[in-house]
């Protein structure tokens, strides 16, 4: 077998992925500007503003908050699907096909049709809400809900991922013990604890890992439909990366918010890989 | 009665996944004056001019601007970028993919630590290698071209389908690809007389889930991308910049583009979550 036929996957990505990073790197330490074709080097000035910056430091929250939100959603609603698909067998094949739907379609498609039916006027949402006499509610538009709003989004799309995965690894769970557990007296409580849960932790960690580092650094959802507002409200650090990029042209700036976005997503993935390779050691 | 119970709920969530969807496919064949009524209007007359109009770009009401997104040619930029990205990503994935998952290397880590390497880039934040990429593009005439797009797409690509049909070939018993060394084959011919024909379902389910996970990516295209190149994903934003949102147009935009990876979902259904799970849940 020769070796270097890895030779394209490796360079590649290389070229288009980490000597563009590099040299991005290297332009957050100076003034580059959209407009400006001259560039300076100039230090760490730009990180030092960063962290200067009180709306650099809310985008890093919202970010944060989005991701808590859309998990705790997720996990909640994908473990009670996935339970539920594992004590139904008829029509599963069915159900199975409709759940995969979401997964699959543009997530920007996805929330433009959520951002149809939440429209303030004649959305369809309100409507019928409307009738068990709850008033209008703007959505998209309240500081104060758009981003839960927008994690129910990131739920609708996402919630399958994690109840197929969860699915799977209860198909998978062996017989034995639990008949053990029960010949011994166990009660369900006891048989989940010991049994169920060690050996679907390696599952629930792939699952929220996935989530964990797709939703912190989402972006396409959230540009769609609230473009960062109203205000910041909606704005997380990368589409505060984005406008200061592309609305405000202050591209080294911009570039060192990445940097530092890049290191946050570096840092969660490296703890989630120990996690599961932890939790799959035993099995 | 306890499956009365379990059948509810399932409807409930079949409702709630296909509603957004037939939702917007109401609004594509709705007439501009329906979608506009501040009641939505559940009993209508269908009209075809929204789809129409998507192919022959008229906008269906006078008092919009002619002036309008081109959505056939979205469409065409869309199936010939994920097509040719996907075609260059199987060309260079495939082979490494094999290599990873046969070759002797002297340190048996070496392997695991490639394959961990490529995939990583999946969980880069696309932003901070786009910005810089940009600007490289514009100096070397890239920026808004098939070519540019195509190359950084492999950032997509390629990850995917070596994790992919590494878990494919591992599937493979070594002993078969002995068997055929025992009766003469070449490693060449093994690969492509045993190894690809036992895969192949693999492989092209792969292949289908890379052109759709092209056709859905969002930041490359809208910072590299361009007017000439624009997918329908930043292609049907454009419903909405113009002087009025053109509702009906916009819903059969979605509906037009969404198609494809629906039906591509429904087809693909036994290889999905292994695919989204990059092969770590195999059912």
């Amino acid at each position: 077998m020769k070796k270097w036929i890895i030779a394209p996957a490796i360079l590649v990505p290389i070229l288009v992925g980490v000597i563009p990073f590099g040299y991005g790197v290297y332009l957050s330490f100076t003034n580059w500007r959209l407009a400006n074709p001259g560039i300076n080097f100039i230090g760490l000035e730009n990180y030092y503003f960063l962290f200067k910056d009180q709306n650099f430091w809310k985008a890093v929250l919202i970010s944060f908050e989005y991701v808590g939100m859309a998990i705790s959603i997720e996990l909640a609603l994908g473990s009670l699907i996935a339970y539920l698909l594992t004590k139904n067998r008829r029509g599963q094949w069915f159900f199975r096909s409709i759940i995969i739907i979401p997964l699959t379609v543009a997530p920007i498609l996805l929330s433009l049709m959520w951002k149809l039916m939440l429209s303030t006027s004649g959305g369809v949402v309100n409507y019928f809400l409307g009738f068990i006499g709850i008033s209008p509610v703007a959505w998209l538009a309240d500081p104060k809900i758009a981003l839960l709003t927008l994690a129910f989004i990131d739920a609708y799309i996402y919630t399958p991922f994690v109840a197929l995965i969860l699915f799977a690894g209860l198909q998978s769970l062996p017989r034995d013990p639990y008949e053990a557990a029960l010949v011994d007296g166990a009660s369900g409580f006891d048989s989940f604890r010991y049994i169920t849960w060690p050996l679907m932790r390696p599952l629930v960690l792939v699952s929220v890992m996935f989530r964990l580092v797709i939703s912190f650094k989402i972006f396409d959802t959230i540009y769609a439909t609230t473009s960062g507002g109203p205000g910041t409200s909606t704005t997380n650090l990368h589409l505060w990366v984005y406008l200061n990029a592309f609305r405000y042209g202050d591209m080294a700036y911009a570039m060192a918010g990445a940097v530092i976005l890049y290191l946050i997503i570096y840092i969660l993935t490296n703890v989630f890989v120990r996690m599961w390779k932890n939790a799959t050691s035993y099995i | 009665m306890r499956y009365f119970f379990y059948y509810l709920i399932f409807a409930l969530i079949v409702i709630v996944i296909l509603f957004p969807m037939l939702w917007t496919f109401s609004l594509s064949i709705k007439t501009h004056a329906d979608i506009t009524s501040s009641i939505p209007k559940f009993i209508f007359q269908p009209t075809t001019g929204n789809y129409r109009g998507l192919f022959t770009g008229e906008t269906g009401t006078t008092s919009l601007p002619s002036s309008k997104p081109n959505f056939p040619r979205y469409f065409m930029n869309g199936v010939i970028i994920s097509g040719g990205a996907t075609l260059l990503a199987m060309l260079i994935g495939i082979p490494a993919a094999y290599a990873l998952t046969r070759a002797r290397f002297k340190k048996e880590s070496t392997r695991e630590n490639l394959a961990f390497n490529i995939l990583s880039y999946w969980f880069g934040p696309e932003i901070a290698i786009v910005l810089p990429l940009y600007q490289i593009y514009q100096r070397i005439g890239l920026i808004d071209t098939y070519l540019g797009l195509m190359l950084v797409y492999q950032l997509i690509g390629i990850p995917f389908i070596v994790w992919m049909c590494r878990s494919y070939f591992l599937d493979i018993p070594v002993s078969i690809e002995e068997a055929a060394n025992v009766d003469g084959c070449s490693q060449v011919q093994t690969f492509f007389r045993v190894v690809l024909p036992l895969a192949k379902g693999g492989i092209a389910a792969t292949a289908l889930l890379t052109f759709i996970f092209c056709w859905n990516s969002f930041v490359f295209a809208l910072v590299v991308g361009g007017e000439k190149t624009m997918p329908v994903t930043t292609g049907s934003l454009g419903f909405i910049r113009y002087q009025a949102v053109l509702w009906g147009q916009m819903s059969a935009a979605i509906i037009v583009s969404a198609l494809p990876a629906i039906i591509l979902a429904i087809l693909l259904q036994k290889h999905i979550v292994r695919g989204l799970t990059f092969g770590s849940v195999k059912e």
